[in-house]
Formats: C-alpha cells, sequence, structure tokens
C-alpha cells in the first residue's frame, strides 16, 4: 500500500497537455540537401497544439487528434539544362535592301534556377505515451510521458499541395527567360514530374517526423526531499520526509479511467 | 528579361553594314558597359576589294565576336571582301557582355551604337510582349513590335513552331520605320535596316524609361 496516492481525470490530463505543449514551443530544423536531382535548402519550424487525452490502462496515455502546425521554407536550385535539352535559334534569311542577309544559329544557355517555396500546413496525427519516471540529476522525481513509436505522419495532401507551388512558382520564375516561352508548360511539368509526389512526401515525411518521432514532456515533478513544516525555530527544526519512491499507472477499476500517482515516504 | 536596345549588341544580336567603297575599314570591339575604354582595344581591318563585275548582289560575311582574357575577340579578325558586301557582327554566345561595334569607312565613321544608312540590326525576340521602341536620339522614328506567346500543347505544335523560327520580319527605315507595327512569334527575329537616318538607335521605351 502507497503512502501517497493522486488521480487525475482525463480532462484534468489534458490541462497537463496544453501545459506541455506550451513549454515545448516552436522548435526548428534547417539544412541543405537533394530533392530528386534537383538540390534544395530549406528552413522548418513546428509546434504542437490541441489533441485530447485518453487514458488506457494500464499504462498509456494515448493523446488523439493533435495538431503538428508547421512551415516550411524552401529553395530549390538546378541547372535548366539539366531538364529542357538543347536549344538553338536557325539561321534566318530575308530579303533586306542590303541583298538577303542571315542571321547565324543562335544557341541558348539555359540559366541555372532557384525556386523558393513557403508553405505552411497542419498535419493531425494521434499518438500513444507511457511514462518514464526516474530521479533526476537534481534529486527530484520527475514523470515524463514518452512517445511510442513513432505515429504515422499523412503527408501527401500536403506533398501535393507542396508540388502544386513549386509548379506554380516555377512557372512565375521561368516566364521571363528568354525563348522559353514555348517550352514552358513542359519545363514546369517536367519540374514538378521530377520531383514526384512520392519523392516529397518521403523528404516530407523524413523532414517532419522527428519533430514527433522524440516527443516527450514532463507531466510531474517533486524534489525528493518534500517540507512538510517549516523551521519554527532554534529547536523547532523543519520537518520533511524523502520520497522513496513515485509510480505512475492508469487507472480504471473505479469506471473512470485516471492518471494515478503513487508515492512511497520515510521520515 | 529580353532587352531591346541597339546600343548593347548581346548574343541574339547581330549588327550588319554594307561598305560599299574600296579601301581598308579599321573597327574596334568595345564593351557597351564600360564608357571609357579601359584597354587600347585591337583595331581589326577589313579590306574592301574593288568588285569584279556588276549586278551581282553583295556577299554576306560573318565575325564572330568572342572574349578571352578580359578582351573582346573576332573570328576571322582579317578580312578581305568586295566592295558591296555585307559583314555581320554577332556573339559567340551568351557569355560575351554587350559590345559596340564602331570603325573607320574612309571618311565615315560607324558605329553599332548609332545606325546610320548602309547598316542593318536584328533582334531574336525571347518574351512575348508589345515593344514599343524608338530612337533615343533627337528623331522621332519608332515603332511597334508585338511578340505573340503560343501554346505548344502537341508535338506538332512544336514542330510549327521550330519552323516558324526559320522566319523573318523586315522593318526598313528611310526616314521612318516602314511598316510601323510588325508581329512575330516568340523566338522570330526582326530585322531593322537602316537606309536613310540620321543616326539612331532602336530602343524599347521601358529601357528608356529605366
Amino acid at each position: 500500500m502507497s503512502d501517497i496516492t493522486a488521480a487525475v481525470d482525463e480532462v484534468a490530463a489534458s490541462t497537463l497537455l496544453a501545459n506541455a505543449q506550451s513549454l515545448l514551443g516552436t522548435q526548428s530544423v534547417s539544412d541543405s540537401g537533394s530533392l530528386g536531382p534537383f538540390n534544395a535548402s530549406w528552413g522548418a519550424s513546428a509546434f504542437f497544439s490541441g489533441g485530447s487525452i485518453d487514458l488506457v490502462p494500464p499504462d498509456i496515455v494515448r493523446i488523439t487528434d493533435c495538431d503538428l502546425n508547421y512551415s516550411l521554407n524552401l529553395t530549390v536550385s538546378f541547372d535548366l539544362s539539366s531538364i529542357i535539352p538543347d536549344f538553338c535559334l536557325p539561321r534566318v534569311c530575308i530579303p533586306t535592301p542590303f541583298g538577303r542577309l542571315c542571321t547565324p544559329r543562335i544557341c541558348i544557355d539555359w540559366p541555372s534556377v532557384s525556386i523558393p517555396i513557403s508553405f505552411s500546413d497542419v498535419v493531425r496525427f494521434t499518438a500513444d505515451f507511457r511514462f518514464n519516471v526516474f530521479l533526476n540529476s537534481s534529486s527530484q522525481w520527475q514523470v515524463d510521458a514518452v512517445i511510442v513509436g513513432i505515429p504515422f505522419l499523412q503527408l501527401t495532401p500536403a506533398a501535393t499541395a507542396i508540388l502544386a507551388a513549386i509548379g506554380l512558382a516555377a512557372a512565375a520564375i521561368l516566364a521571363p527567360i528568354p525563348f522559353i516561352g514555348p517550352l514552358l508548360a513542359g519545363a514546369v511539368l517536367l519540374i514538378t514530374a521530377t520531383i514526384g509526389v512520392a519523392a516529397l512526401t518521403g523528404w516530407l515525411g523524413a523532414l517532419l517526423t522527428p519533430f514527433v518521432s522524440g516527443l516527450s514532456f514532463t507531466v510531474y515533478k517533486q524534489p525528493q526531499l518534500f517540507p512538510v513544516l517549516p523551521a519554527a525555530g532554534p529547536f523547532d527544526p523543519a520537518v520533511n520526509i524523502n520520497l522513496d519512491n513515485v509510480a505512475v499507472a492508469v487507472d480504471g477499476s473505479g469506471g473512470e479511467d485516471e492518471l494515478v500517482l503513487t508515492v512511497d515516504i520515510s521520515a | 528579361m529580353d532587352t531591346l536596345d541597339s546600343r548593347t549588341l548581346s548574343y541574339v544580336d547581330c549588327f550588319a553594314r554594307r561598305f560599299a567603297q574600296p579601301g581598308t575599314v579599321k573597327y574596334q570591339i568595345t564593351s557597351a558597359s564600360v564608357r571609357c575604354s579601359l584597354h587600347d582595344e585591337d583595331a581589326y581591318a577589313i579590306e574592301v576589294r574593288e568588285r569584279r563585275g556588276s549586278g551581282k548582289e553583295g556577299t554576306q560575311h560573318d565575325v564572330t565576336v568572342g572574349v578571352k582574357g578580359g578582351h573582346f575577340t573576332v573570328e576571322p579578325a582579317k578580312l578581305s571582301i568586295e566592295a558591296g558586301d555585307v559583314v555581320m557582327w554577332h556573339a559567340s554566345g551568351s557569355s560575351v557582355p554587350g559590345f559596340i561595334v564602331s570603325g573607320q569607312d574612309g571618311d565615315t565613321r560607324f558605329t553599332s551604337a548609332s545606325l546610320e544608312a548602309e547598316s542593318l540590326y536584328t533582334h531574336a525576340f525571347g518574351v512575348p510582349g508589345t515593344y514599343e521602341w524608338s530612337d533615343v536620339g533627337r528623331s522621332d522614328i519608332g515603332g511597334r513590335v508585338v511578340v505573340k506567346d503560343l501554346d505548344t500543347k502537341s508535338k506538332e505544335d512544336c514542330e510549327k513552331w521550330m519552323r516558324s523560327l526559320t522566319e523573318g520580319a523586315l522593318v526598313t527605315i528611310k526616314g521612318r520605320a516602314e511598316p510601323q507595327e510588325v508581329e512575330v512569334l516568340t523566338g522570330q527575329t526582326v530585322f531593322f535596316a537602316v537606309v536613310d537616318a540620321p543616326g539612331i538607335t532602336i530602343t524599347d521605351r521601358r529601357v528608356q524609361a529605366d
């Protein structure tokens, strides 16, 4: 039998979740690499919001419909000549007042281009957490909820939207390039097809999953030495008790699932 | 970006001049962006011989302008032509910075930056739109080039467009531009032949406004 027992219901646990999300704040990551055959650099920031707690005996805290809100700044760079074939204007000959004159064959060097994309979206997920109870380096009992496994992020709609955004931005950036006009639609199609929804979904997953995969938040923190009465004088010292052990479980035996904290103490 | 401005010859432009009198023509290629010459640019020579036979149309000779070691180069460096022949200068590629051809033909100075009689300027239009052009000098010579976009949805469309690129439009300038307006497709070339003008430029009004 434990010396102290405390319990919180699912509503109270959801408040704990909101506090934990607030403490986590916005996280950021930036990197560069390749996106299909193209060079890419990106920065992403994300924060969590929403979700409700579902307590599942004996030891699972399920966070349902939690939102991962993310913003993405992506720049895709590539040499246009890698996707558009070499193109030369043929000789043009016409009669002029100075006789029949011909321009030379003019070959077009396609430039390198950078396509910047800004994209924000929300991806909703459900994840299971288990408790990790330990005495931390500050001699405090700490109870963390730690994510179990990696939740599946449904990213195909976002990838499709990003690809459409890349297509639009590419069309706007390529349009002023001389001689590309009649080839523009094909070029944009080639760019989006070369990247592809599947590859973009995989890339987005690799970018966003780390925000979620290591997710943990502190549910409870308490110094091991618990003050019961403060000192009242030189001959009346403070009274403290020692928290010897802390355990957390989900208990559904009372009809309602509750998060139960049990503590063993000694004087 | 497609800039119509005969004062600066780019890789989509050509400048040509007919040399009517026998003699030696000296010319230089200079940068269009550097007003003060930083180097003593090499002067190239064109030997203009008496014309053999009459009634025969002049021959066109091409000179390719390149850049090497920070200097403009021309190929061929020496040219021998007959009176009445036309020499056409053009850049070897897009890496060649904007340039000007200028020289001395007998008593007459000529320059691509100011087109006079017997000279021709061509421009391949790469971006659709309406190009209102005029002379940046005192003349009121001007005109309009309408460059139409086209949607190449099929292979046939592409082939049709490619075939159309061998066609060009001619604007003859003889006191005024004739016709005043020409319509071409993206990628097509307009030839501006100056038969009689006081030394003009063919410059997009948007460039002049900048």
